[in-house]
């Protein structure tokens, strides 16, 4: 079995003083290599704290976190910085992509963090990745000069560009129309059918899930159920 | 290759806000510029001020009246400040004491000069044959002062080489008349040129027999006598001796005797005062410089927070971060203080060297660009942590 992710009763808990916010309350989860998984329930359950979690953004209160098979949980700023850069993208509802750097620098700015990388080679890379993303004459342009549905393309590009072993998105349609949104699980969906890229997809939108392979449901910081997704929707349906 | 990345990164966010960028590089600017100014003028004027005492003749000996404080001033103001004087006759007493001495006074009062239409004033000096010997006196053209021009009350005069440019040009003045506060004199000779201390032009002057300046004043006292030992004799005995002969004529010791090396030691002294003073009102404004740097710093972490957040995201580790707001900080100073630098020495060759000598040294420039680096880093240390040790989550999630 291709296991690259093992969380055991991961625990998240925010401080404020002598009372806390208990944002995760004991969460086990295991990723396969090329699953698409997503992650689903209400506002303030705790989705997007798992997220940071598993990406390496933040360390959690308690529990173990197995990446690959090394535990994670007790690394320092810098070691996870790394790993960050290394092994994980991250796409965001709200793009997060700096305003005053062009779209080829946005989506190189990863390899720009990492010391032994070549930078030409990745600007060809991008473009490349841009061009597959349709939005390769856009590589010089502002992100203030892109539509909502362009750039979270120049984000996933992004998130790309290191070739990551896992993609994080946090609502990646929260912020655009329906049909921009389906755009852009298209786009997902055939990274993960097309390039076996390991996608973790988190939403409020029931949806979303039907073509992902596992459905986790999550609720005031436990996980409530897990359910296998029997009838993968396909590009195609959602294309409607 | 990462660091020119980074440092390209800290240009670019300079450049995004240039306006306020400028803004927070003013106090650099104005701190470096006046150091620069304030070391040039500094080094200038106390460069000038040695090198002319050091023309004066070495070896020299000086009495002033009065007891020993403001000898400084005594010499380079036309005034006495003496309770007592020192007269011509003391002058004298002391050549016919200690003949292997050449000792010429020096009385000084201001001079209108008139030779033809043009009238000019000037310093007027009162001296004896000696100063030729003892003061940084020297011909261009012309005689000296002879025994019979002193002792016999004669009306000629040297002119300074200021005083000669002004009055005939290029012509030779020699065995033309000028009048001095309307009284007639031959002019016999003109002085090489020396130079000038700080505002003081030492080659604007004219100069005349001791004794017809009293009589034609009325003055009876010198404000200073200059003795100089003809043989081996060293100074201090020198000094000494003079000392033991006045006392015994004044029957005090109303007077002060100083060397040279005093007069050299006290002019750095109050040139290395003065400039330490300006610079530290200098140092204040690169201080303001600095702090004003952080808080722009600090602002602009805070209005930043979410570029930190992102940045920590896809891989920036805190020293990356640190580095980069590190660099910002430095930019701003370091351009403050080029741009600083260059106004200072603008500045300073604006100064017309005749008003104030100027003096730009490396030495000021690479101290006033490192100081001004050093700020930068100093006053941006804190900014730069603070923006490293954000943690990615919160920052993400800045509004
Ligand atoms: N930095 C923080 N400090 C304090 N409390 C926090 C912090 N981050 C999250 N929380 C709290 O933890 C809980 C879970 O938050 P989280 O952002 O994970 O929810 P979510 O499921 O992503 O919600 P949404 O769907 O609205 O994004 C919430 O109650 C939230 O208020
Ligand atoms: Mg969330």
């Amino acid at each position: 079995m291709n296991e690259i992710i093992r969380a055991e009763n991961l625990t998240k808990t925010y401080r404020f003083g002598e009372s806390g916010v208990k944002a995760l309350r004991g969460v086990s989860i295991n990723i396969n290599k090329g699953e698409l998984v997503s992650i689903i329930g209400p506002s303030g359950s705790g989705k997007s704290t798992l997220m940071h979690l598993l990406g390496c953004l933040d360390t959690p209160t308690s529990g173990k976190y197995l990446l690959e098979g090394k535990d994670v949980s007790k690394l320092n700023d810098t070691q996870l910085a790394n790993i960050r850069n290394k092994k994980i993208g991250f796409v965001f509802q709200m793009f997060n992509l700096l305003p005053h750097l062009t779209v080829l620098d946005n989506v190189i700015l990863p390899v720009v963090y990492n010391a032994k990388s070549n930078l030409r080679e990745a600007e060809r890379k991008a473009m490349k990745l841009l061009e597959s993303a349709g939005i390769k004459e856009r590589a010089k342009h502002l992100p203030a000069q892109l539509s909502g549905g362009e750039r979270q393309r120049v984000a996933i590009v992004r998130a790309l560009i290191n070739d990551p072993l896992i993609v994080f998105a946090d609502e990646p349609t929260g912020n655009l129309d329906s049909k921009t949104g389906l755009e852009i699980i298209k786009i997902l969906k055939e990274l993960n059918e097309e390039r076996g890229v390991t996608e973790i997809i988190v939403t409020h939108d029931p949806s979303i899930t039907q073509f992902t392979h596992r459905i986790i449901h999550i609720k005031d910081g436990f996980i409530e159920k897990e359910v296998e997704n029997g009838h993968i929707a396909n590009v195609g349906e959602i294309k409607k | 290759m990462k660091i020119v990345r980074i440092m390209k990164m800290s240009l670019n966010s300079l450049k995004i806000n240039k306006m306020r960028t400028f803004l927070s590089m003013l106090g650099v600017i104005v701190g470096v510029a006046s150091l620069i100014l304030i070391t040039s003028v500094g080094y200038g004027a106390q460069h000038a001020i040695l090198s002319n005492i050091e023309s004066l003749g070495s070896n020299v000996v000086i009495v002033t009246p009065g007891q020993k404080t403001n000898l400084f001033r005594a010499v380079m103001s036309g005034t006495s400040t003496a309770l007592k004087p020192l007269t011509y006759e003391d002058v004298k007493y002391l050549k016919r004491k200690l003949p292997d001495a050449r000792i010429s006074p020096e009385s000084r009062i201001n001079a209108s000069v008139k030779y033809g239409n043009s009238t000019i004033s000037t310093s007027g000096i009162g001296t004896n044959v000696d100063a030729f010997f003892v003061s940084n006196y020297t011909l261009a053209s012309g005689r000296r002062f002879t025994d019979q021009d002193i002792d016999g009350y004669r009306n000629v005069c040297i002119l300074g080489a200021t005083t000669k440019d002004s009055l005939f040009g290029n012509t030779d003045p020699t065995g033309q008349y000028v009048k001095i506060n309307d009284i007639k004199y031959l002019v016999i000779g003109v002085l090489k040129p020396v130079g000038s201390i700080g505002m003081m032009d030492l080659d604007d002057i004219i100069v005349m027999p001791i004794t017809t300046l009293q009589a034609h004043t009325g003055k009876k006292d010198v404000q200073v006598i200059y003795a100089k030992a003809m043989d081996d004799m060293p100074m201090d005995v020198l000094g000494a001796r003079i000392k033991s002969l006045l006392i015994v004529r004044h029957g005090s010791e109303n007077f002060s005797i100083n060397s040279e090396q005093q007069y050299v030691d006290l002019a750095t002294d109050v040139t290395n005062t003065f400039t330490l003073m300006l610079t530290a009102i200098g140092s204040i404004a690169l201080i303001v410089g600095g702090i004003g740097i952080m808080n722009i710093m600090l602002a602009s972490v805070a209005e930043r927070t979410r570029e930190i957040g992102i940045r920590k995201a896809v891989g920036a580790k805190n020293r990356d971060v640190l580095l980069q707001f590190l660099m910002e900080s430095t930019l701003i100073s370091g351009s403050g203080g080029i741009i600083g630098i260059i106004i200072g020495v603008v500045l300073s060759l604006l100064i017309p060297q005749s008003f104030i000598p100027t003096s730009i040294t490396t030495t000021s420039i690479i101290v006033g660009f490192s100081v001004a680096v050093f700020i930068g880093i100093f006053f941006g240390v804190y900014p730069a942590k603070k923006a490293a040790q954000l943690n990615p989550v919160e920052a993400l999630r800045y509004e």
